[in-house]
């Protein structure tokens, strides 16, 4: 049995996996300054793991320094590595296994050159003082954790904010500060979503060890077919990802565009594509399936396109034609792919580009499932679909066709789409992006035009 | 099986439309339901109001710390209008649970059941809140990106 029948086996090392990182999450909930025999007995098998390994003897330094109650940063950070290293070797086999089932190559790895120049000493700083607020989480445990611990970090969270080489920090950092001030201090330790809050202090603790300068982009001109977007937000900041196939220099590669704005809680509903005004050729490129013609835009080695809002409307595109000439099972298209840098490599970035037709739609509880018969099934990524996207169960229901991201989340493989066909009407996230933008008067009467206001009349007094 | 990376019910925003004209600011924090309210005779004014988690304590006063004209021993109207949108922000079970409101909560239903349970008036210095207020607003200021934000995987 092949795609997608076979997807859904999950080998037996990446069961014991799962379980590894399980253990070790327990002592994020105990706190590493109160550790146990069995806690402790976890680092040992970790260490284990990685014995031969280039982490082995920073591993078990650190493991050797915490089961001394020998508490500095460092031996976090390393804690911190050793479970991406983890979540990055899942990555690996879980993508070799999806592409292989799909009949597409493997991806080569690309290489990553940095820039010569040093991050600014204020960033340093500010990373140190990350990696300290960390480690202090770390020391008392999510199941003690409480807002007095959190709340001294503001001031150093509002410089992050403020620097904008710390763009990925602040995103991540903002969101999973809010998350525990809302959450904390928790009633019942056993209902702490532990992986996640883990994963989000795994990376935020990554995020003050890699380098915080892009590496060397490449200046590239082309047309660009956007085929999908996928929107993500938290209270404060809400991001997109376009997936476009860009034909340059007599090759197709798929890429992305990223915009990010930052937001308060209340602008939530179509007005927050007011917060991306200057994106505004490219969502009218998506709604028309229009060309967007770029013109020396620097693209970094592992397919992302710095865009910064030029452009030309161009020829038409079949949006799910092209998506099926690309990515259906098996299609004999070569395509330069856009691969994920090691150092972000975790299952939640798996997004393999996929387009399906010929399925039957089963409603299920409160999910639906695309279904092929003997061949197998494919859930919908629905936690994956944003509250602000045009699209929802009701229409994928209807469709025939889409094309979307596979995803892995909770040991199981679903579907994320990003836009599907109802007989030959698309429906897409961002589609209506460009008309909310271009209604122009509406900016004045939106949240966000009246944040503005009270902004510029109250800000620079306070 | 391993753990989703998502949790569901934390991340759904409150369904009910926001009046941020009247109230550009609401909030739930440091054991208070607190807001700003926009003057309705001068732009440059807001009032500056919080209820009290457990006593229901309450007060109102301007951005400049003079108390509000309107508050006697009862929540003057800007009180009742950031309750109002606490209540269409977090939605009443939210705000009924951070307030520790007193009492059999199946009895609590609606704004006015919050208020008919209030405590007294506590003056207390505006420039708290109104901090977090020019806070909150900064984040239209800030600088955004166009580099790749792989974190924001973790937040739909
Ligand atoms: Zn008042």
């Amino acid at each position: 049995m092949a795609f997608p029948g076979a997807l859904h086996q999950i080998s037996e090392s990446n069961q014991e996996i799962f379980e590894l990182i399980a253990s070790l999450d327990e002592c994020f909930i105990t706190g590493f300054a109160n550790l146990d025999e069995q806690h402790l007995q976890t680092l040992q098998a970790l260490e284990r793991v990685f014995t031969g390994t280039p982490l082995q003897s920073s591993l078990s330094e650190s493991t050797q320094a915490i089961s001394t109650n020998e508490f500095v940063d460092k031996h976090f950070a390393v804690i911190a590595t050793v479970r991406a290293a983890i979540q990055g070797a899942l990555f690996d086999t879980l993508q070799a296994q999806v592409r292989s089932l799909l009949g597409r190559a493997a991806i080569a790895e690309v290489e990553l050159k940095d820039e010569a120049e040093e991050p600014p000493n204020n960033v340093k700083v500010l990373l140190a003082s990350v990696r300290h607020w960390l480690m202090e989480i770390a020391l008392v445990g999510y199941a003690r954790l409480d807002i007095a611990t959190l709340v001294p970090f503001l001031g150093t969270l509002e410089q992050i904010q403020a620097e904008p080489l710390l763009v990925r920090q602040a995103a991540l950092l903002t969101g999973y500060f809010n998350e525990l001030m809302r959450n904390l201090p928790v009633a019942d330790s056993a209902a702490i979503p532990k992986y996640r809050w883990v994963d989000l202090w795994t990376q935020a603790m990554l995020g003050t060890v890699r380098p915080a300068i892009l590496p060397q982009s490449l200046s590239i001109s082309g047309n660009l077919e956007i085929l999908g977007l996928d929107l993500r937000q938290h209270a404060n900041l809400v991001s997109f990802t376009a997936y476009g196939l860009l034909n340059a220099n007599n090759q197709t590669q798929l890429v992305r565009v990223n915009q990010s704005a930052y937001k308060v809680d209340a602008i939530n509903n179509e007005q927050i594509w007011l917060l991306f005004a200057n994106a505004d050729i490219l969502f009218d490129a998506f709604a028309q399936n229009r060309v967007l013609q770029i013109k020396d835009v620097p693209l970094l080695p592992n397919g992302d396109l710095l865009w910064q809002g030029q452009g030309e409307l161009g020829e038409n595109y079949n949006l799910i034609k092209r998506a099926a000439e690309f990515f259906a099972e098996n299609t004999g298209h070569s395509l330069i792919y856009s691969t994920v840098a090691a150092s972000d490599r975790h299952p939640i970035q798996i997004a393999e580009p996929i387009y399906l037709s010929n399925y039957q739609v089963v409603k299920n509880d409160e999910n639906i499932v695309l279904s092929w018969g003997d061949a197998g099934e494919l859930s919908i990524a629905k936690e994956r679909i944003s509250s602000l996207s045009e699209l929802n169960l009701d229409i994928i229901a209807k469709s025939q066709q889409i094309f979307g991201l596979l995803r892995f989340d909770a040991g199981k493989w679903s579907v994320q789409p990003l836009a599907v066909a109802v007989k030959n009407k698309i429906t897409s996230t961002g589609q209506t992006a460009a008309s909310v933008i271009a209604k122009k008067d509406s900016i004045k009467n939106s949240v966000v035009g009246i944040l503005q206001e009270r902004s510029s009349r109250l800000l620079r007094k306070g | 099986m391993p753990d989703s990376s998502f949790v569901g019910s934390s991340q759904k925003n409150a369904t009910t439309k926001r009046d941020v004209k009247q109230v550009p600011f609401v909030e739930l924090y440091n054991h208070r339901v607190q807001g700003v309210v926009s003057s309705g005779s001068d732009i440059e004014r807001v009032y500056v109001s919080f209820f009290e988690a457990g006593t229901l304590d309450f007060y109102c006063s301007t951005n400049n710390n003079r108390p509000c004209g309107g508050l006697g021993g009862y929540p003057c109207k800007h009180l009742q209008a950031v309750m109002k949108e606490a209540i269409a922000a977090y939605g009443i079970d939210q705000v009924i649970n951070y307030l520790k409101v007193p009492g059999d909560l199946s009895q609590i239903t609606s704004l006015n059941d919050i208020i008919n349970r209030r405590g007294t008036v506590k003056k207390e210095p505006a420039s708290e809140v109104f901090s977090r207020f020019l806070n909150y607003l900064r984040y239209l200021e800030l600088q955004t990106a166009n580099s790749p934000l792989p974190e924001m995987s973790w937040f739909v």
